[in-house]
């Protein structure tokens, strides 16, 4: 294994640019995650690494090799895709084995190591099963156990929750990180989901309009955004004095010296926590609105009302 | 590295040599022979001029046999449309529980040989007819009810076997009607009518304009019916026939040129118009309900409509099974015949002479399937995948076929290989055993290619990539991903093709020799000489062996057909 590295990647698709200027390392053994929202370009740097697509500038390199132009079966990239694309004439094991066989790996070598895989994903009882008699969980386990099992260099991951429900999504990007450390296997995440990206990555790389804004680990995004897009895509955010402030940095109090005085306007409770808009007038007269988080402690906890008077702080 | 490069030249010289060998076939057996047939239609016994074509244009009975067959066309169009339009309404939004085998019913005439329901028709409706016979009989009618001949007769049995183009296709539109539209238009106060005119209308019209294209290319092509109750209308396809037999081959390709010119014509026609009007696209969001009552003028007159219908799909097949296990005396000397037997069969089977065109028809369109899956598989593969001018190209030639009724291509044919050719590795194929096959195989291409294509297109695109990302070639990927998951799609087109094939009858009376003698020139020829009876038993075997198949279509393509 040995680190990827992107180039100068610009690339773009009739006359429309997708990627503009892409730099970024994805180190070895680490969960990197392209986080943005849709048509933003991280699938298509995805199919970059994975060879399906030849940029028009700047080059992969894997390594030393320069690997740009190389054919994706040459590449040993473990892919899951977003609808998992398993092979609906297959059984779960046949999927799993399918790389190996190209590989004219030896007959014992391939069982061990279909048994190896199904094993990590869970999978070991629906060996003989079609696909399809699947759920969507145990889908993409199968997805995941056949990338792995070639023993690729590096594995892609191309929304691959985005198919799941709520409850199992979370289950999922738990598993999938479990064994992604397991393995060490150097890794690319694709979301679009933040609270995803903070949860399962090493570093996260924050994309809109074909450029990376940002690239850092969860905490430094979210604590630290630089730019508003990458500060709004990522949670909510207020704009104070030059900062980027999150909800929960804000508290509302009864008065002081160094408060805001604001009014409450809106009041949206969340069940873990209460979400206010408050407004105030800056000295020019042009009123501000910020929004405001507080965690719901039960009883002991005194929740404001829409026309309250109150004080902004920033803790911090 | 070294490995790498082997690969990539290994899979580049593989695409290569296929599209020489498509490239040979394509050139050799479609465009060759066409050209051979229009340079021959400019040869006069004092070098080329358009002398044959002149002659024919001022001969008014000629004229009168051009407009015949456009007539014919038209009608076929015009009777198929309103039987079938009503039938896939009907079976849409009226039908209940009856609905399946009803719908398998409708849809049976596809897999019957023409030439077996003409020759069914005859009994039935013919001058000794059963229903003409009792009909008389019934009425104390000194002669009989009908003449069962000519032009209204032709229709009449196109009516009852080509409607199915019609029918199947504007049923599948149907199904992806987005039914909360017409609920959301009858909510409005809209009436039926309308609701027909303003949602229905558009949203099937793609598929009405495909089956009249389907259903006049038929009804100008038609040559069964018109030879066998034809009397004196005499239409294109039965002239070419007639002039081919008289060995005036110059005569046949004129008309062959004409012929091709009307097809084409009318289907570039109707392209044109369905792409100015055709352009619709509906994802199906909510499916049909049946609901409400059942009542009216139209629901009326479709159930009356559908029971004929009905009765007339059924009719000729209970007839054939009924009159092949009587003896051929008493299909002769009575209106009911009672003279029951095997004999017919035992014939069949105990006589290598009698059972040999039954082989010979399954072999010639076996071979043809093959060959043609052969040919557009990896055709309709390369097409969906790269599109690209040259992928085009082919596709283009593998559909051109569609424009040419049986006989046009088998007169090309004559016109190409009766003298030794390149393309036959210098062989004369004409009189040979391979020259029908190759028919089959050339008619049978564009049914291939577009099931095969909508078959490679259903496939997602990511099992492609995923194969590649395992580590898979192109070859590879074909081989063990597209090729079994397309196979439903394949095999229910090579099925289709197969049935085609097996009775097929105007090409096969162009180009049958001692070698390849098929079955449906052996139903012809038996009945011509009174032994009605093998001739029956024949068209028995025959339609057990389509009906088996299906069975297998429907197994295979269950999503197109329900």
């Amino acid at each position: 294994m040995s680190n990827i590295v992107l180039k100068g990647i610009s690339h773009a698709y009739e006359k429309e640019k997708v990627l503009n200027g892409i730099d970024l390392t994805i180190e070895e053994g680490e969960l990197l995650t392209l986080l943005g929202p849709s048509g933003c370009g991280k699938t298509t740097i995805l199919r970059i690494i994975a060879g399906f697509i030849i940029p028009d500038e700047g080059a992969v390199l894997s390594g030393e090799a320069d690997i740009t132009k190389w054919a994706p079966e040459n590449r040993n990239m473990g892919i899951v895709f977003q609808n998992y694309a398993l092979f609906p004439n297959m059984s779960v094991k046949d999927n799993i084995a399918y790389g190996l066989k190209i590989r004219k790996k030896g007959r014992d070598y391939i069982e061990e190591k279909c048994r190896e895989y199904m094993k990590l994903t869970g999978l070991l009882e629906y060996e003989k099963r079609k696909v399809n008699e699947l759920s969507g969980g145990q889908q993409q386990r199968v997805a995941i156990a056949r990338a792995l099992a070639i023993e690729p260099q590096m594995l892609l991951l191309d929304e691959p929750m985005s198919n799941l429900d709520v409850s199992l999504r979370t289950r999922m990007r738990e598993e999938i990180r479990a064994i992604q450390k397991k393995i060490g296997i150097t890794t690319l995440f694709i979301t679009h989901d933040q609270q995803e990206a903070l949860s399962i990555s090493d570093r996260v790389a924050v994309m809109n309009k074909g450029r990376i804004l940002q690239i850092g680990t969860p905490k430094e995004i979210y604590d630290e955004p630089e730019r508003s897009f990458a500060a709004d895509f990522v949670g909510t955010s207020n704009y104070i004095n030059g900062h980027f402030i999150r909800p929960e940095q804000l508290r509302l109090g009864q008065g002081g010296e160094k408060g805001i005085p604001v009014v409450v306007k809106d009041v949206k409770f969340m069940g873990m926590y209460f979400e206010y808009t408050v407004v105030c007038t800056d000295d020019s007269g042009k009123a501000q609105n910020y929004c405001v988080t507080e965690i719901n402690r039960g009883k002991a906890y005194r929740e404001w009302h829409a026309g309250d008077t109150a004080y902004l702080y920033v803790n911090l | 590295m070294k490995n790498k490069n082997h690969i990539k030249i290994k899979s580049g010289l593989l695409k290569g040599s296929w599209y020489i060998v498509l490239a040979f076939l394509l050139t050799g057996y479609i465009v060759v022979p066409f050209l051979c047939t229009v340079i021959k239609s400019f040869q006069t016994e004092n070098g080329y001029g358009l002398s044959n074509i002149k002659d024919y244009l001022s001969n008014p009975n000629q004229l009168r046999v051009i407009l015949n067959t456009v007539m014919l066309g038209a009608a076929s169009v015009l009777v198929c449309g309103i039987v079938g339009i009503m039938l896939a309404l009907y079976m849409t939004f009226l039908a209940g529980r009856e609905k399946k085998i009803v719908h398998i019913l409708l849809l049976s005439p596809m897999m019957i040989p023409g030439v077996i329901v003409v020759i069914s028709f005859i009994q039935l409706y013919g001058e000794s007819g059963m229903v003409t016979k009792g009909l008389e009989y019934l009425f104390h009618l000194t002669e009989a009810p009908f003449h069962f001949q000519g032009f209204g007769a032709i229709v009449f049995v196109i009516a009852y076997t080509q409607y199915v183009y019609f029918y199947l296709n504007i049923y599948v539109a149907l199904k992806y009607i987005d039914y909360s539209l017409i609920e959301a238009a009858r909510g409005m106060g809209t009436s039926k009518m309308r609701v027909f005119a303003d949602v229905i209308w558009p949203e099937i019209l793609p598929a009405v304009l495909t089956s009249v294209i389907v259903t006049f290319a038929s009804g100008i092509s038609s040559f069964s019916a018109p030879n066998l109750i034809g009397g004196g209308f005499k239409v294109l396809s039965t002239q070419i026939v007639r002039s081919k037999a008289n060995n005036h081959m110059e005569t046949a390709s004129v008309q062959v040129v004409i012929l091709f010119l009307i097809s084409l014509s009318v289907m570039m026609l109707i392209q044109y118009y369905s792409r100015k009007y055709g352009n619709i696209n509906s994802a199906r969001a909510s499916a049909v309900v049946r609901t409400g009552k059942k009542k009216g003028i139209f629901v009326s007159l479709c159930r009356i409509v559908i029971v004929v219908q009905i009765i007339m799909v059924v009719l000729p097949v209970a007839a054939i099974v009924y009159l092949s296990f009587v003896d051929t005396k008493s299909i002769m000397t009575m209106i009911f015949p009672r003279g029951f037997t095997l004999e017919n069969y035992l014939i069949i089977a105990e006589k290598g002479r009698v059972l040999k065109p039954l082989i010979n028809s399954i072999k010639m369109s076996v071979m043809a399937v093959a060959a043609g899956l052969a040919i557009t598989v990896p055709t309709a593969y390369m097409v969906v995948k790269y599109k690209g001018k040259w992928n085009m190209l082919f596709r283009m030639l593998i559909m051109l076929p569609w424009a040419m009724p049986a006989s046009v291509i088998a007169v090309n044919l004559i016109n190409a290989f009766n003298k030794k050719s390149i393309f036959a590795f210098n062989q004369s194929l004409i009189g040979g055993f391979y020259i029908l096959p190759i028919a089959y195989a050339i008619t049978s291409l564009p049914l291939l290619y577009s099931s095969n294509e909508v078959a490679v297109q259903g496939i997602n695109k990511n099992l492609e990539e995923a194969s590649q990302s395992l580590g898979a070639g192109m070859f590879y990927t074909f081989i063990h991903v597209i090729i079994p998951n397309i196979a439903p799609g394949i095999m229910a087109g090579g099925i289709l093709g197969l049935i085609r094939n097996i009775g097929e009858y105007t090409m096969s009376a162009l180009l049958y020799g001692v070698y390849n003698r098929p079955i449906s020139i052996s139903m012809v020829t038996n009945m011509q000489e009174f032994k009605m009876g093998i001739s029956l038993a024949y068209g028995v075997i025959v339609i057990i062996i389509c009906y088996v198949a299906l069975g297998l279509i429907f197994k295979f393509d269950k999503e197109k057909y329900f």
